[in-house]
């Protein structure tokens, strides 16, 4: 194994290693997103195990609602994508540096950028009723 | 059990999730909807039963596979595999209790 694989295979830039975004495909930036809010969501839902009705209040709520929607729209387009194999295309040899591959274009952007849509639809909903409805409500 | 049948499970406790979950905001959360499911505490209770177990596979398991990545070693993956497997096991139980006595069943 080369120096330069043997140091990634260790993993020895840790979790500073997932803000290393400068320079990549925005499949990166998500990544390393997904992973933010999946902790960031643990650190929420344990607290509300333990005191059921525990809630951080109004504009935490909206932002726990954009941090939730994220990570369900780009989990179903993993899903769709790892699980499911849509939109990745048939696997070819890449031929540097010129060929991008297969994998992180055509069909795969279509299934991201309509991720997207589906986060900011949710994420302006789940905000709309936790600043606006849910205060009215007694909420 | 294989790596890639935890990464299975992973993604199919996330679509449960998705359902368990959307209900659990309808049930706490809408007035019209919300009524009718919450009004029947078994319904309630189970929905609430899934949606944790799901929940806590998938976020336990997500914090075991960046542990695991941080630290590439086979003895350490075995530790954190058993050591989230403990913890999560635990979590569900107190957690399932939680739940019954909000709902004032014990």
């Amino acid at each position: 194994m080369s120096e330069e694989l043997e140091y990634y295979a260790q993993n020895r830039r840790g979790v500073s290693g997932w803000f290393k975004v400068r320079g990549y495909v925005i499949e990166r930036k998500l990544y390393a997103l997904h992973r933010i809010t999946g902790i960031l969501i643990v650190l929420f839902i344990l607290p509300h195990f333990y005191s059921t009705g525990w809630h951080p209040g109004l504009w935490w709520d909206a932002l726990l609602g954009v941090i939730v929607t994220f990570h369900v729209a780009n989990g179903l387009r993993l899903t769709l994508l790892e699980l499911f194999g849509i939109g990745i295309g048939r696997p070819l040899l890449v031929k540097k540096p010129f060929q991008r591959p297969v994998s992180i274009e055509g069909k795969q952007r279509y299934l991201l950028a309509i991720s997207i849509i589906i986060f900011i639809v949710l994420a302006i909903i789940w905000s709309y009723y936790a600043i606006l409805v849910k205060p009215l409500m007694g909420g | 059990m294989r790596e890639s049948t935890k990464m299975l499970l992973h993604y199919v406790t996330a679509l449960i999730i998705i359902v368990t979950g959307l209900i659990h905001l309808l049930a706490n959360n809408d007035p019209n909807v919300g009524k009718l499911i919450s009004s029947n505490t078994y319904l309630y209770l189970g929905n609430m039963a899934i949606f944790l177990a799901a929940l806590l596979y998938h976020a336990f398991n997500g914090i075991r596979v960046i542990l695991i990545e941080l630290v590439p070693d086979k003895c350490w993956t075995k530790l954190i595999g058993w050591a989230i497997l403990l913890i999560g096991v635990v979590t569900y139980i107190v957690g399932f209790q939680v739940l019954l006595m909000a709902l004032g069943l014990i």
